[in-house]
Protein backbone atom coordinates (compact mmCIF):
# COMPACT_ATOMS: atom_id res chain seq x y z
CA UNK A 1 0.00 0.00 0.00
CA UNK A 2 1.38 4.08 -0.87
CA UNK A 3 0.91 6.61 0.99
CA UNK A 4 -1.70 8.82 -0.32
CA UNK A 5 -2.29 11.52 1.99
CA UNK A 6 -0.23 12.45 5.00
CA UNK A 7 -1.62 15.52 7.01
CA UNK A 8 1.24 16.74 9.99
CA UNK A 9 0.24 19.08 12.52
CA UNK A 10 -1.77 21.15 10.67
CA UNK A 11 -3.78 24.40 12.22
CA UNK A 12 -6.55 26.56 11.13
CA UNK A 13 -8.04 29.38 11.96
CA UNK A 14 -10.86 31.58 11.17
CA UNK A 15 -10.05 34.83 12.19
CA UNK A 16 -9.62 34.14 15.71
CA UNK A 17 -11.49 31.11 16.05
CA UNK A 18 -9.77 28.17 16.06
CA UNK A 19 -10.81 25.46 13.75
CA UNK A 20 -8.24 22.83 13.71
CA UNK A 21 -5.64 22.17 16.05
CA UNK A 22 -2.37 19.81 15.51
CA UNK A 23 -4.41 17.45 13.17
CA UNK A 24 -2.21 14.55 11.92
CA UNK A 25 -3.93 12.19 9.42
CA UNK A 26 -2.68 9.74 7.15
CA UNK A 27 -4.69 8.02 4.31
CA UNK A 28 -3.31 4.84 2.80
CA UNK A 29 -4.29 4.30 -0.85
CA UNK A 30 -7.82 1.97 -1.14
CA UNK A 31 -8.65 3.11 2.18
CA UNK A 32 -12.28 4.55 3.65
CA UNK A 33 -11.29 6.84 5.99
CA UNK A 34 -14.02 8.48 7.90
CA UNK A 35 -13.85 11.37 10.69
CA UNK A 36 -16.88 12.03 12.72
CA UNK A 37 -17.53 14.43 14.88
CA UNK A 38 -20.41 16.61 16.27
CA UNK A 39 -21.39 19.93 14.69
CA UNK A 40 -18.83 22.78 14.50
CA UNK A 41 -15.69 19.98 15.08
CA UNK A 42 -13.83 21.09 12.28
CA UNK A 43 -14.86 18.16 9.90
CA UNK A 44 -15.26 21.02 6.76
CA UNK A 45 -12.28 22.69 7.50
CA UNK A 46 -10.45 19.66 7.51
CA UNK A 47 -11.76 19.03 4.43
CA UNK A 48 -11.24 22.27 2.69
CA UNK A 49 -7.76 22.48 3.86
CA UNK A 50 -6.69 19.54 1.93
CA UNK A 51 -8.66 20.74 -1.19
CA UNK A 52 -6.81 23.82 -0.87
CA UNK A 53 -10.09 25.91 -0.27
CA UNK A 54 -8.40 26.90 2.79
CA UNK A 55 -4.64 27.40 3.32
CA UNK A 56 -3.48 26.23 7.18
CA UNK A 57 -2.19 28.20 8.72
CA UNK A 58 0.64 25.77 10.01
CA UNK A 59 1.58 22.23 9.42
CA UNK A 60 1.84 20.37 6.18
CA UNK A 61 -0.14 18.49 3.65
CA UNK A 62 1.80 15.23 1.34
CA UNK A 63 -0.01 14.34 -1.83
CA UNK A 64 1.74 11.10 -2.97
CA UNK A 65 4.67 12.85 -1.25
CA UNK A 66 4.18 16.48 -2.46
CA UNK A 67 3.61 19.47 -0.34
CA UNK A 68 -0.48 20.65 -1.18
CA UNK A 69 -1.07 22.92 1.39
CA UNK A 70 0.34 25.85 -0.43
CA UNK A 71 -0.84 24.85 -3.58
CA UNK A 72 -4.48 26.70 -5.61
CA UNK A 73 -6.96 24.53 -5.86
CA UNK A 74 -7.52 23.97 -9.61
CA UNK A 75 -3.53 22.44 -9.06
CA UNK A 76 -4.78 20.26 -6.03
CA UNK A 77 -7.84 18.74 -8.38
CA UNK A 78 -6.14 18.33 -11.24
CA UNK A 79 -3.60 16.07 -9.06
CA UNK A 80 -6.02 13.80 -8.23
CA UNK A 81 -8.30 15.07 -5.13
CA UNK A 82 -11.55 15.42 -5.82
CA UNK A 83 -14.15 17.67 -3.36
CA UNK A 84 -17.85 16.55 -3.37
CA UNK A 85 -18.76 19.60 -0.65
CA UNK A 86 -20.97 19.92 1.66
CA UNK A 87 -24.58 21.20 0.75
CA UNK A 88 -23.50 19.60 -2.82
CA UNK A 89 -23.15 22.88 -5.02
CA UNK A 90 -24.28 22.17 -7.84
CA UNK A 91 -24.84 23.63 -10.98
CA UNK A 92 -28.34 23.96 -10.82
CA UNK A 93 -29.98 25.01 -13.86
CA UNK A 94 -27.67 23.18 -15.65
CA UNK A 95 -28.38 19.22 -16.58
CA UNK A 96 -27.41 16.01 -14.52
CA UNK A 97 -25.52 15.57 -17.76
CA UNK A 98 -23.76 18.55 -17.96
CA UNK A 99 -22.81 18.82 -13.90
CA UNK A 100 -21.09 15.35 -15.05
CA UNK A 101 -19.14 16.59 -17.76
CA UNK A 102 -18.17 19.67 -15.63
CA UNK A 103 -16.91 16.91 -13.04
CA UNK A 104 -14.39 15.52 -15.83
CA UNK A 105 -13.03 18.73 -16.79
CA UNK A 106 -9.17 18.11 -16.06
CA UNK A 107 -9.56 14.58 -18.30
CA UNK A 108 -8.33 14.01 -21.80
CA UNK A 109 -9.65 11.04 -22.96
CA UNK A 110 -12.89 10.07 -23.84
CA UNK A 111 -12.64 6.26 -23.64
CA UNK A 112 -12.27 6.78 -19.76
CA UNK A 113 -14.67 9.58 -20.23
CA UNK A 114 -17.36 6.82 -20.69
CA UNK A 115 -15.94 4.25 -18.55
CA UNK A 116 -16.67 6.80 -15.65
CA UNK A 117 -19.92 8.19 -16.81
CA UNK A 118 -20.79 3.78 -16.73
CA UNK A 119 -19.79 3.90 -13.11
CA UNK A 120 -21.44 6.36 -12.17
CA UNK A 121 -24.72 5.31 -14.15
CA UNK A 122 -24.32 1.62 -12.58
CA UNK A 123 -24.15 2.94 -8.74
CA UNK A 124 -26.49 5.50 -9.11
CA UNK A 125 -29.26 4.36 -12.31
CA UNK A 126 -31.45 7.23 -11.46
CA UNK A 127 -28.69 9.75 -12.52
CA UNK A 128 -28.67 7.74 -16.19
CA UNK A 129 -33.17 8.15 -15.89
CA UNK A 130 -32.65 11.66 -15.24
CA UNK A 131 -29.89 12.93 -17.17
CA UNK A 132 -31.49 15.86 -19.44
CA UNK A 133 -33.11 17.05 -15.98
CA UNK A 134 -32.17 20.08 -14.59
CA UNK A 135 -30.44 19.21 -11.28
CA UNK A 136 -32.37 21.82 -9.25
CA UNK A 137 -35.39 20.03 -10.08
CA UNK A 138 -33.88 16.68 -8.65
CA UNK A 139 -34.91 15.08 -5.07
CA UNK A 140 -32.52 15.76 -2.08
CA UNK A 141 -31.01 12.22 -2.38
CA UNK A 142 -30.81 12.82 -6.22
CA UNK A 143 -28.87 16.13 -5.98
CA UNK A 144 -26.52 14.27 -3.74
CA UNK A 145 -26.06 11.36 -5.74
CA UNK A 146 -25.31 13.99 -8.48
CA UNK A 147 -22.41 15.74 -6.50
CA UNK A 148 -20.80 12.31 -5.51
CA UNK A 149 -21.02 11.35 -9.19
CA UNK A 150 -19.64 14.45 -10.50
CA UNK A 151 -16.50 14.35 -8.36
CA UNK A 152 -16.41 10.29 -9.56
CA UNK A 153 -16.31 11.97 -13.08
CA UNK A 154 -12.81 13.18 -11.85
CA UNK A 155 -11.83 9.81 -11.48
CA UNK A 156 -10.34 10.79 -8.22
CA UNK A 157 -7.78 9.36 -6.68
CA UNK A 158 -8.90 10.68 -3.49
CA UNK A 159 -12.34 11.17 -3.21
CA UNK A 160 -13.21 13.96 -0.24
CA UNK A 161 -16.86 13.44 0.61
CA UNK A 162 -18.54 15.90 3.51
CA UNK A 163 -21.37 15.26 5.24
CA UNK A 164 -23.31 12.73 2.30
CA UNK A 165 -25.83 12.51 5.05
CA UNK A 166 -27.21 15.98 5.53
CA UNK A 167 -30.54 16.61 5.44
CA UNK A 168 -31.65 12.99 3.79
CA UNK A 169 -34.37 10.64 4.73
CA UNK A 170 -33.05 7.23 6.54
CA UNK A 171 -33.88 5.27 3.47
CA UNK A 172 -31.81 7.60 0.96
CA UNK A 173 -29.18 7.74 3.51
CA UNK A 174 -28.77 4.05 3.00
CA UNK A 175 -28.71 4.27 -0.53
CA UNK A 176 -25.93 7.15 -0.50
CA UNK A 177 -23.85 5.07 1.72
CA UNK A 178 -24.36 1.56 0.09
CA UNK A 179 -22.98 3.78 -3.18
CA UNK A 180 -19.49 4.59 -1.38
CA UNK A 181 -19.44 1.42 -0.24
CA UNK A 182 -18.88 0.42 -3.99
CA UNK A 183 -16.76 3.16 -4.75
CA UNK A 184 -14.43 1.50 -2.75
CA UNK A 185 -14.81 -1.32 -3.60
CA UNK A 186 -13.95 -0.60 -6.75
CA UNK A 187 -10.62 0.70 -5.44
CA UNK A 188 -11.37 4.41 -5.10
CA UNK A 189 -9.76 5.78 -1.64
CA UNK A 190 -11.82 7.82 0.52
CA UNK A 191 -12.29 10.12 3.12
CA UNK A 192 -15.83 10.90 4.30
CA UNK A 193 -16.56 13.41 7.01
CA UNK A 194 -19.93 12.70 8.79
CA UNK A 195 -21.63 13.70 11.66
CA UNK A 196 -23.92 10.62 11.75
CA UNK A 197 -21.80 8.41 13.52
CA UNK A 198 -23.61 5.52 13.33
CA UNK A 199 -23.68 5.22 9.83
CA UNK A 200 -19.88 6.04 9.31
CA UNK A 201 -18.78 4.09 11.87
CA UNK A 202 -20.38 1.51 9.39
CA UNK A 203 -18.62 1.91 6.48
CA UNK A 204 -15.16 3.35 8.08
CA UNK A 205 -12.52 1.12 7.89
CA UNK A 206 -10.40 3.14 10.34
CA UNK A 207 -12.52 6.26 12.45
CA UNK A 208 -11.23 9.78 13.74
CA UNK A 209 -13.15 11.17 15.80
CA UNK A 210 -13.04 15.28 15.77
CA UNK A 211 -13.87 17.55 18.81
CA UNK A 212 -13.43 21.29 18.57
CA UNK A 213 -11.00 21.15 16.11
CA UNK A 214 -8.24 18.11 17.44
CA UNK A 215 -8.80 14.38 16.73
CA UNK A 216 -9.26 12.93 20.23
CA UNK A 217 -9.66 9.62 19.05
CA UNK A 218 -9.01 6.75 16.61
CA UNK A 219 -9.35 3.57 15.90
CA UNK A 220 -11.44 1.06 14.03
CA UNK A 221 -15.56 0.26 14.72
CA UNK A 222 -14.48 -2.40 17.27
CA UNK A 223 -12.00 -0.49 19.06
CA UNK A 224 -14.49 2.92 19.27
CA UNK A 225 -17.88 1.41 19.82
CA UNK A 226 -16.50 0.66 23.30
CA UNK A 227 -15.73 4.04 24.00
CA UNK A 228 -18.12 6.17 26.33
CA UNK A 229 -16.07 9.18 25.20
CA UNK A 230 -17.95 8.77 21.65
CA UNK A 231 -21.30 9.84 23.20
CA UNK A 232 -19.61 12.62 25.72
CA UNK A 233 -18.27 14.32 22.79
CA UNK A 234 -21.39 14.24 20.73
CA UNK A 235 -23.90 15.03 24.49
CA UNK A 236 -21.54 16.58 26.69
CA UNK A 237 -22.01 14.33 29.57
CA UNK B 1 -41.18 31.91 41.21
CA UNK B 2 -43.77 32.50 38.47
CA UNK B 3 -43.63 31.86 34.68
CA UNK B 4 -41.99 34.56 33.12
CA UNK B 5 -42.18 32.94 29.38
CA UNK B 6 -44.29 30.56 27.82
CA UNK B 7 -44.55 29.04 24.43
CA UNK B 8 -48.02 27.30 23.31
CA UNK B 9 -47.79 25.75 20.33
CA UNK B 10 -45.40 27.65 18.55
CA UNK B 11 -45.23 27.20 14.37
CA UNK B 12 -43.13 28.32 11.99
CA UNK B 13 -43.38 27.57 8.43
CA UNK B 14 -41.23 28.85 5.71
CA UNK B 15 -42.20 27.80 2.32
CA UNK B 16 -42.28 23.77 2.25
CA UNK B 17 -39.91 23.39 5.50
CA UNK B 18 -41.74 23.46 9.01
CA UNK B 19 -38.72 25.05 10.87
CA UNK B 20 -40.22 25.13 14.30
CA UNK B 21 -43.17 22.86 14.98
CA UNK B 22 -46.00 22.80 17.29
CA UNK B 23 -43.05 23.86 20.56
CA UNK B 24 -44.66 24.46 24.41
CA UNK B 25 -42.59 25.17 26.94
CA UNK B 26 -42.38 27.50 29.99
CA UNK B 27 -39.55 29.39 31.64
CA UNK B 28 -39.64 30.13 35.38
CA UNK B 29 -38.56 33.55 36.55
CA UNK B 30 -34.48 33.16 37.49
CA UNK B 31 -34.13 29.51 35.93
CA UNK B 32 -31.34 29.15 33.93
CA UNK B 33 -32.40 26.28 31.22
CA UNK B 34 -30.06 24.96 28.42
CA UNK B 35 -31.78 24.48 24.49
CA UNK B 36 -30.01 21.60 22.70
CA UNK B 37 -30.56 19.91 19.21
CA UNK B 38 -28.43 19.04 16.31
CA UNK B 39 -27.74 21.25 13.31
CA UNK B 40 -31.45 22.23 11.73
CA UNK B 41 -33.02 21.38 14.81
CA UNK B 42 -34.65 25.27 14.83
CA UNK B 43 -32.70 26.27 18.03
CA UNK B 44 -32.09 29.61 16.16
CA UNK B 45 -35.60 30.28 14.57
CA UNK B 46 -36.74 29.31 17.96
CA UNK B 47 -35.02 32.32 19.70
CA UNK B 48 -35.95 34.61 16.59
CA UNK B 49 -39.63 34.07 17.24
CA UNK B 50 -39.04 34.68 21.30
CA UNK B 51 -36.95 38.01 20.08
CA UNK B 52 -39.41 38.98 17.98
CA UNK B 53 -37.03 38.90 14.89
CA UNK B 54 -39.51 36.73 12.99
CA UNK B 55 -43.11 36.36 13.66
CA UNK B 56 -44.76 32.96 13.81
CA UNK B 57 -47.14 30.74 11.78
CA UNK B 58 -49.15 30.03 14.58
CA UNK B 59 -49.09 29.68 18.41
CA UNK B 60 -48.68 32.32 21.03
CA UNK B 61 -45.61 33.49 23.44
CA UNK B 62 -45.97 35.30 26.85
CA UNK B 63 -43.39 37.19 28.38
CA UNK B 64 -43.92 38.44 31.87
CA UNK B 65 -47.64 38.04 32.09
CA UNK B 66 -48.03 39.56 28.39
CA UNK B 67 -48.82 38.28 25.11
CA UNK B 68 -45.55 39.40 22.82
CA UNK B 69 -46.78 37.06 20.08
CA UNK B 70 -45.63 38.85 16.85
CA UNK B 71 -44.68 42.01 18.43
CA UNK B 72 -41.16 44.18 16.97
CA UNK B 73 -38.13 43.24 18.22
CA UNK B 74 -37.61 46.45 19.91
CA UNK B 75 -40.87 46.23 21.74
CA UNK B 76 -39.92 42.98 23.29
CA UNK B 77 -36.22 44.02 24.24
CA UNK B 78 -37.85 47.01 25.83
CA UNK B 79 -39.87 44.20 28.01
CA UNK B 80 -36.53 42.94 29.07
CA UNK B 81 -35.86 40.15 26.68
CA UNK B 82 -32.16 40.83 25.66
CA UNK B 83 -30.15 38.27 23.05
CA UNK B 84 -26.96 37.40 21.46
CA UNK B 85 -27.00 36.36 18.37
CA UNK B 86 -24.40 32.94 16.96
CA UNK B 87 -21.92 35.24 14.68
CA UNK B 88 -20.62 38.51 16.53
CA UNK B 89 -21.93 41.60 16.02
CA UNK B 90 -20.28 44.73 17.29
CA UNK B 91 -20.02 48.30 16.20
CA UNK B 92 -16.80 47.64 14.78
CA UNK B 93 -14.78 51.21 14.80
CA UNK B 94 -16.41 52.14 18.18
CA UNK B 95 -14.81 51.40 21.44
CA UNK B 96 -16.21 49.02 24.05
CA UNK B 97 -17.61 51.58 26.06
CA UNK B 98 -19.25 53.11 23.08
CA UNK B 99 -20.60 49.87 22.03
CA UNK B 100 -22.20 49.16 25.26
CA UNK B 101 -23.15 52.59 25.64
CA UNK B 102 -25.56 51.72 22.97
CA UNK B 103 -27.57 49.73 24.23
CA UNK B 104 -27.51 51.77 27.53
CA UNK B 105 -29.44 54.85 25.36
CA UNK B 106 -32.18 51.83 25.66
CA UNK B 107 -35.68 52.85 27.57
CA UNK B 108 -34.69 50.30 30.07
CA UNK B 109 -31.08 50.95 29.94
CA UNK B 110 -31.60 54.35 30.44
CA UNK B 111 -33.70 54.22 33.60
CA UNK B 112 -30.83 52.53 35.41
CA UNK B 113 -28.06 54.85 33.49
CA UNK B 114 -29.46 57.96 33.94
CA UNK B 115 -28.75 57.93 37.83
CA UNK B 116 -24.96 57.24 37.42
CA UNK B 117 -24.62 58.46 33.45
CA UNK B 118 -24.16 56.17 30.40
CA UNK B 119 -20.32 56.01 30.80
CA UNK B 120 -20.23 54.92 33.83
CA UNK B 121 -23.13 52.59 33.96
CA UNK B 122 -21.18 51.05 30.50
CA UNK B 123 -18.30 51.43 32.57
CA UNK B 124 -20.04 48.68 35.50
CA UNK B 125 -21.32 46.45 32.59
CA UNK B 126 -17.81 46.38 31.24
CA UNK B 127 -16.06 45.75 34.81
CA UNK B 128 -18.51 42.87 35.19
CA UNK B 129 -18.14 41.17 32.08
CA UNK B 130 -14.29 41.58 32.69
CA UNK B 131 -13.64 44.19 29.99
CA UNK B 132 -12.79 47.39 31.67
CA UNK B 133 -9.30 47.20 31.03
CA UNK B 134 -10.22 47.44 26.99
CA UNK B 135 -12.93 49.96 27.35
CA UNK B 136 -11.27 52.35 24.77
CA UNK B 137 -10.20 49.50 22.04
CA UNK B 138 -12.51 49.42 19.48
CA UNK B 139 -13.57 45.57 18.64
CA UNK B 140 -11.68 44.99 15.50
CA UNK B 141 -8.33 44.43 17.56
CA UNK B 142 -9.67 42.40 20.28
CA UNK B 143 -10.00 38.27 20.09
CA UNK B 144 -13.02 36.12 20.20
CA UNK B 145 -13.35 35.47 23.74
CA UNK B 146 -13.46 39.15 24.62
CA UNK B 147 -16.13 39.39 21.29
CA UNK B 148 -18.42 36.83 23.10
CA UNK B 149 -18.01 38.62 26.35
CA UNK B 150 -18.63 42.23 24.84
CA UNK B 151 -21.80 40.47 23.08
CA UNK B 152 -23.55 39.82 26.75
CA UNK B 153 -22.17 42.98 27.63
CA UNK B 154 -24.41 45.23 25.01
CA UNK B 155 -27.07 42.50 25.90
CA UNK B 156 -26.86 43.53 29.69
CA UNK B 157 -26.65 47.07 28.57
CA UNK B 158 -30.70 46.51 27.98
CA UNK B 159 -30.96 45.61 31.35
CA UNK B 160 -32.69 42.38 30.70
CA UNK B 161 -34.98 40.35 32.62
CA UNK B 162 -34.20 37.72 30.42
CA UNK B 163 -31.00 36.95 28.46
CA UNK B 164 -31.36 34.67 25.23
CA UNK B 165 -28.10 33.48 24.65
CA UNK B 166 -27.21 31.90 21.04
CA UNK B 167 -24.12 29.86 21.17
CA UNK B 168 -22.33 31.60 23.15
CA UNK B 169 -19.68 29.23 23.13
CA UNK B 170 -19.09 29.00 19.54
CA UNK B 171 -14.87 29.73 18.31
CA UNK B 172 -13.94 29.79 21.77
CA UNK B 173 -10.96 28.07 23.19
CA UNK B 174 -11.78 26.27 26.60
CA UNK B 175 -9.72 29.04 28.22
CA UNK B 176 -12.42 31.08 27.00
CA UNK B 177 -15.37 29.16 27.44
CA UNK B 178 -14.19 29.12 30.91
CA UNK B 179 -14.32 32.66 31.22
CA UNK B 180 -17.60 32.65 29.21
CA UNK B 181 -19.16 29.97 31.61
CA UNK B 182 -17.81 32.34 34.76
CA UNK B 183 -19.98 35.26 33.42
CA UNK B 184 -23.10 33.27 32.59
CA UNK B 185 -23.43 31.90 36.03
CA UNK B 186 -22.64 35.25 37.15
CA UNK B 187 -25.80 37.02 35.70
CA UNK B 188 -27.67 34.37 36.94
CA UNK B 189 -26.83 35.29 40.38
CA UNK B 190 -27.68 38.26 39.48
CA UNK B 191 -31.16 37.44 39.25
CA UNK B 192 -31.06 37.24 34.93
CA UNK B 193 -33.43 34.58 33.38
CA UNK B 194 -30.89 32.55 31.46
CA UNK B 195 -32.06 30.74 28.43
CA UNK B 196 -29.12 29.29 26.15
CA UNK B 197 -28.61 27.14 22.96
CA UNK B 198 -24.91 25.35 22.46
CA UNK B 199 -24.15 22.75 20.37
CA UNK B 200 -21.16 22.29 22.02
CA UNK B 201 -22.51 20.59 24.31
CA UNK B 202 -19.48 19.62 26.64
CA UNK B 203 -20.02 23.42 28.67
CA UNK B 204 -23.83 23.30 28.20
CA UNK B 205 -24.56 20.44 29.35
CA UNK B 206 -22.41 20.97 32.75
CA UNK B 207 -23.87 24.40 33.39
CA UNK B 208 -27.77 24.02 33.37
CA UNK B 209 -29.97 22.17 35.96
CA UNK B 210 -32.75 21.68 32.87
CA UNK B 211 -32.50 21.53 28.85
CA UNK B 212 -35.10 21.77 26.52
CA UNK B 213 -34.09 19.09 23.50
CA UNK B 214 -35.73 20.25 20.13
CA UNK B 215 -35.59 17.62 16.77
CA UNK B 216 -36.51 18.43 13.75
CA UNK B 217 -38.65 21.79 14.71
CA UNK B 218 -40.46 19.40 17.00
CA UNK B 219 -40.23 19.10 21.30
CA UNK B 220 -39.03 16.25 22.72
CA UNK B 221 -38.25 15.99 26.48
CA UNK B 222 -36.91 18.17 28.68
CA UNK B 223 -35.59 17.58 32.19
CA UNK B 224 -31.92 17.01 33.60
CA UNK B 225 -28.95 17.01 31.06
CA UNK B 226 -28.32 13.60 32.72
CA UNK B 227 -31.93 12.35 31.79
CA UNK B 228 -31.86 13.82 28.34
CA UNK B 229 -28.51 12.93 26.99
CA UNK B 230 -29.90 9.27 27.66
CA UNK B 231 -33.29 9.71 25.73
CA UNK B 232 -32.97 7.29 22.69
CA UNK B 233 -34.70 10.21 20.43
CA UNK B 234 -31.74 12.45 20.86
CA UNK B 235 -29.27 9.99 21.35
CA UNK B 236 -30.10 8.72 17.78
CA UNK B 237 -30.35 12.51 16.76
CA UNK B 238 -27.41 13.21 17.52
CA UNK B 239 -25.13 9.85 17.02
CA UNK B 240 -27.24 8.41 14.15
CA UNK B 241 -29.84 5.62 13.45
CA UNK B 242 -29.23 2.55 15.75
CA UNK B 243 -26.60 3.88 17.68
CA UNK B 244 -25.17 1.48 20.22
CA UNK B 245 -22.30 3.39 22.18
CA UNK B 246 -21.22 2.49 25.05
Amino acid sequence: MQRLLEMKKIYHYYDKARALEEINLKIEEGELVAVIGPNGAGKSTLLRVISGLEEPDRGKILFLGERIDEMKPHKIAKRGIAHCPERRRLFFDMTVMENLELGAYFLKNKKMFHELLNFVFEIFPRLDERKKQRAGTLSGGEQQMLAVGRALMANPKLLLLDEPSLGLAPKVKDKIFDAIQKIKQEGTTTLLVEQDAALAMDIGEYIHVLEEGKIEMRGTKEELIKEPRIKKIYLGI
Amino acid sequence: MGVILEVNNITKKYSGLTAVNDMSFEIHRGEFVGLIGPNGAGKTTLFNLISGMVKPSSGTIRFDGRDITGMKMNKIVNLGIARTFQLVRSFKFMNLLDNVGVSCLSPRGKRLAKEYGIDEYASTILAATGLVDKARLPPIILPHGDLRKLQIAKALGTNPQMLLLDEPFSGLSHEEQKGITDLINKMHDDGVTVFMTGHVLRELMHLVPRVIAMVQGKYVIEGPPEEVANNKIILEAYLGRGATFA
